[in-house]
């Protein structure tokens, strides 16, 4: 296979990681939570940006580019970076923007965020370089491993899968906990779920802090591949891409985004280009959206539960207990506040 | 502020019974004002342990505004709810809940794409794995509390007469089963008052006997109910102790049958 097709296939392995990472960060959000998060791709951006800063080095004075925080940092911590803004990013804006009861009102707020970051980072240069942009940001181990181009990539393949895994587990530990089950009955009745003691402001500002981590790490681990970022990467196309891909695979369930990611992604997006050249050149680009959103368009309205539905827990072989106690015992052994 | 402990009290004055009960709730000169519609306006009651307490009234008597009051989805324009020691009259609703004042709602409110075991452990107090750290901490740390809990939550279905269907979506029930649902999920937070407002609305006679049993059972438990509800029969039948608003004050308090006497009763009812 010569060495143009196999980068492709990088690029195509990395991307899809990359985006399973943030669609599962998307999921616990959207998908357990019930949190309409229009401005998904702005904590992408700042996990890629603060990772980025954090191993370019200072910023020199009078140099192409300047920027913020700049150091030198050891891989991984720019990716622990990446996904720190992410969190903090996600924390200060929940606070207010999680604030109003109704979620259309929330979704709103946050898209409203992610227009003024936008505007922000586009226009203030001393933050990352305003429109142009970072670059030249360092790739883990690329001058310790001394490897070639193509070679590299495939290093990068394998940290990218290790790391997608790691997220993978983390996600699914989250979500298939009593704290995921919470979340879930989040989405689906948050009144009457205050009215068993949950406080639900806290536990919808959980979630979105936890998505907005996996944001960060996959803004961090893209920008280390790609070398580059700027407020074009970050468009309000991406956030509804991510919505996509996790009504096309199945809402609340990781597998099923899992592979609704792929479907949008690296099937649909990637296909699309390769359909015979048939009129203007940008056509393919055109078509992308198109199908993507008639595909949208088809899940909510026919399928609306996705390719791999969400299933709840069973719980099979289990003897019924005596006599269910009405008392309210004092203390709390082996419990914990909700 | 400084909460009145609620005493004793003579449930003789209200219920025709001759023995002193401990009351569980005590509502205080609560007003509830939207603007210039007063919903709730002084209204003042107890409501004694172990008994299910009725609260009925014409339509717009401003009985369900009350029970969101007391549990805490509304903030009052003035007055107490005093509850174990506490006025709760300004607590948010999951604190209410916290402290074992439980509440079902008008319309069916299941978590309808969770099974029905994951509806009651949803209610269960503080269940480990709960929190974010403790689901971080992964299944070895909460596996065992939660088999315990499926335990209780599978003597509780066999209660309310949903055994079998544990693993079926609670949006996929009857009317009447979610209902029963509900109470179940109530009851499974450990409550020690819960406020039931209109369980019968919308149920099949069938199926309303028996949420009416599990309630009995309930009563026969011990537990301290407040009960909303406009089926006359069922409140004759369940409750010892009957509250009657009208225009958000309450008009009259005793058993059925004294009620049923009560003037000004017939008056709010029909409005002569």
């Amino acid at each position: 296979m010569s060495a143009a097709w196999q980068y492709y296939f990088i690029t195509l392995l990395v991307y899809a990681c990359v985006n399973l990472i943030a669609v599962w960060g998307l999921n616990l959000q959207f998908g357990l939570g019930g949190i309409l998060n229009f401005g998904y791709i702005i904590f992408q951006s700042a996990g890629a940006y603060v990772g980025a800063v954090v191993a370019l080095g200072p910023a020199v004075t009078g140099g192409f580019q300047s920027y913020i925080l700049g150091a030198n940092l050891p891989w991984p911590v720019p990716l622990l970076a990446g996904g720190a803004a992410g969190g903090l990013l996600s924390l200060v804006v929940g606070v207010v923007a999680l604030r109003p009861r109704r979620i259309d009102y929330q979704g709103m707020a946050l898209l409203t965020v992610g227009l003024i970051m936008t505007v922000i980072i586009s226009d203030y240069t001393g933050l990352f370089n305003g429109v142009a942009g970072l670059s030249d940001v360092p790739k883990p181990f690329g001058a310790a491993l001394n490897l070639g181009f193509v070679s590299y990539g495939w290093f990068f393949v394998g940290i990218t899968a290790c790391l997608t895994v790691l997220m993978y587990f983390l996600v699914r530990r989250l979500s298939d906990s009593p704290w995921g089950r919470q979340l879930r009955a989040l989405r689906e009745n948050p009144r009457a779920l205050q009215g068993l003691g949950v406080h639900v402001g806290s536990k919808r500002l959980q979630a979105f802090v936890v998505g907005g981590i996996f944001a960060g790490v996959s803004g961090a681990l893209l920008v280390e591949f790609i070398g580059s970022w700027s407020p074009g990467a970050w468009t309000l196309d991406e956030t509804f891409l991510f919505f996509v891909a996790v009504v096309i695979g199945g809402r609340g369930n990781n597998l099923g985004v899992a592979m609704g990611t792929i479907v949008t992604f690296t099937v649909v997006l990637e296909g699309v280009q390769y359909l015979p050249l048939f009129s203007y050149t940008s056509v393919a680009e055109a078509l992308q959206i198109v199908v993507i959103g008639l595909a949208f368009i088809f899940f909510v309205a026919w399928k609306p539960n996705g390719l791999i539905p969400e299933r709840p827990k069973r719980f099979r072989g289990r003897e019924p207990a005596p006599t269910p106690s009405f008392a309210i015992e004092d203390g709390n052994p082996g419990g914990e506040t909700r | 502020m400084t909460a009145r402990a609620p005493d004793r009290f003579d449930i003789g004055r209200i219920a025709g019974a001759r023995e002193e009960v401990a009351v569980a709730l005590e509502v205080v000169d609560l007003k509830m004002h939207f603007g210039g519609v007063h919903a709730v306006d002084g209204a003042s009651f107890e409501v004694a342990e172990g008994v299910i307490t009725g609260l009925i009234g014409p339509n717009g008597a401003g009985k369900s505004t009350v029970i969101d009051v007391i549990s805490g989805f509304l903030k009052p324009t003035a007055g107490n709810v005093i509850y174990r020691d506490a006025d709760i009259a300004a607590w948010p609703a999951d604190r209410v809940a916290g402290a074992g004042m439980v509440r079902t709602f008008q319309l069916s409110s299941e978590f309808p794409r969770l099974s029905v075991m994951e509806n009651l452990l949803t209610a269960m107090p503080a269940l480990r794995g709960s929190t974010l750290a403790g689901a971080l901490r992964g299944p070895r740390h909460w596996r065992r509390a939660e088999a315990d809990a499926v335990a209780r939550g599978y003597g509780l279905l066999e209660r309310f007469g949903l055994e079998g269907r544990a693993d079926e979506y609670a949006g996929e029930l009857s009317g009447g089963q979610k209902r029963l649902l509900e109470i179940a999920r109530a009851v499974a937070a450990g409550p020690r008052v819960l406020l039931l407002d209109e369980p019968f609305a919308g149920v099949n006679p069938t199926l309303a006997r028996e949420v009416e049993s599990a309630l009995a059972a309930l009563r026969a438990d011990g537990l301290t109910m407040v009960l909303v509800e406009h089926d006359m029969g069922a409140i004759e039948r369940l409750c010892e102790d009957v509250i009657v608003m009208a225009d958000g004050r309450v008009i009259a308090r005793g058993t059925m049958a004294e009620i049923a006497a009560n003037h000004e009763v017939a008056d709010a009812y029909l409005g002569s």
